[in-house]
């Protein structure tokens, strides 16, 4: 049998526009990227047809399964101004002035607020494992002790603020602050209830409930 | 691959002709890639859906005007039932069940919809999750509410005889 001749050119492309595109895209994603925020618990949020995101500066309460309550306040400037009204307020805890500018750039966060610094001052790995050992910030209301109310009173008060500032000053689009509300499926209705109750304490009706795209999760 | 092609121009010719430069950019372009694909998938990931929701002032149900022709679910604990009246509670009254999947709870919530605006009435819809009822089957409830475009709907809190009442009908 004759041997089947291959042709011996080489099989060189032009790539250049296929590298350029991707270069194009890898640009676009990279600008437009914002970075998700590490989550100090894995909460399985339920499913939902609803399409609408969550705008910007808002106030996440986070709940896990067990009815631990994580909190956390978007914004460097609002943290650092609710951080002191809440040193004010319970000035048994101290905070360097290290810790404090470690408390901005911090997120979520489910401790109570005596032990808060060393939250602040523990690596990542400590974090974690304080994140799960931790029963979240206290919510009870027998004793005074209900630690989430201040953060909710003082976080919205600082917000506010900073909005208006925004607005009068730097002439900033009017952002009102949005509360969010972040549960596991699994969770018991009572506890975000129990959330849901503080807010209503403080005149506050309407929330964002977090929720995932039906199908999305499956 | 992916090369760049530069001839010079012959212009000595006394020189011998330049070699065309060749670089190799596969590996900047795996880079390329590998970049894409990251950014890509953390753009998708990091949407957060989010549904609004306004509670009532009061728990209690003074503010709910047309109590008599509203529609009650209340959500148990077992994750798929949610039971069901229309009109005002009654002690001992029958609660019907249906499961969440949408089948079921949405013919529900389309006929007493139906009845409603027979009337030429607006269905109020209260939801009042049982003391034991999951924070996921709360947000079905509303989904399905949503899906039939019923809007006005108020989430409150059980009263100790409608437990009661709804553990005899097998809740819980």
């Amino acid at each position: 049998m004759p041997k089947i001749k291959v042709a011996k050119s080489s099989p060189s492309l032009d790539m250049t526009p296929m590298v350029d595109l991707a270069f194009l895209l890898v640009t676009f994603f990279m600008l437009t990227a914002t970075m998700r925020a590490p989550e100090p618990v894995l909460v399985d949020t339920p499913s939902s047809i609803s399409e609408t995101e969550l705008p910007d500066n808002t106030m996440l309460v986070t709940i896990d399964t067990a009815g631990r309550v994580f909190f956390n306040v978007d914004g460097k400037d609002v943290r650092e101004k609710m951080l002191m009204r809440m040193m004010n307020k319970f000035p048994e805890v101290k905070f360097t002035q290290k810790q404090i500018d470690r408390f901005k750039l911090m997120k979520s966060f489910g401790v109570p607020f005596e032990q808060l610094p060393a939250y602040i001052d523990a690596d990542e790995v400590e974090r974690k494992k304080i994140d799960t050992q931790t029963k979240g910030i206290p919510i009870d209301t027998v004793d005074n002790k209900d630690q989430l109310s201040f953060w909710i009173n003082f976080g919205r008060v600082e917000a506010f603020i900073w909005n208006k500032d925004q607005v009068d000053n730097k002439g900033a689009k009017d952002k009102p602050m949005r509360f969010a509300i972040k549960c596991d499926g699994k969770a018991q209705y009572r506890k975000v209830d129990a959330i849901i109750e503080l807010f209503k304490k403080q005149d506050i009706f309407r929330f964002n409930l977090i929720t995932d795209l039906e199908g999305a999760a499956q | 691959m992916a090369d760049i092609q530069s001839s010079a121009p012959e212009t000595n010719s006394r020189r011998p002709a330049r070699r065309a430069v060749r670089i190799d950019m596969t590996p900047m372009v795996d880079l390329a890639f590998l970049l894409l694909t990251f950014f890509v998938l953390t753009a998708e990931l990091s949407k957060d859906k989010t549904m609004e929701v306004t509670f009532p002032k009061k728990a209690d149900n003074t503010m709910l005007v047309n109590e008599g022709g509203a529609l009650t679910l209340i959500p148990d604990g077992s994750g798929k039932n949610i039971f069901w009246y229309r009109g005002k509670f009654e002690v001992n009254m029958h609660l019907s069940s249906v499961t969440v999947s949408k089948d079921q709870l949405n013919t529900v919530l389309a006929e007493s919809k139906k009845e409603a605006e027979a009337k030429g009435e607006k269905l109020f819809v209260i939801i009042k999750p049982s003391e034991k009822a999951k924070y996921g089957t709360v947000i079905d409830v509303i989904d399905a509410l949503r899906l039939q475009e019923l809007n006005s709907y108020a989430i409150t809190t059980i009263s100790p005889i409608e437990t009661a009442t709804l553990l005899k009908n097998g809740g819980n």
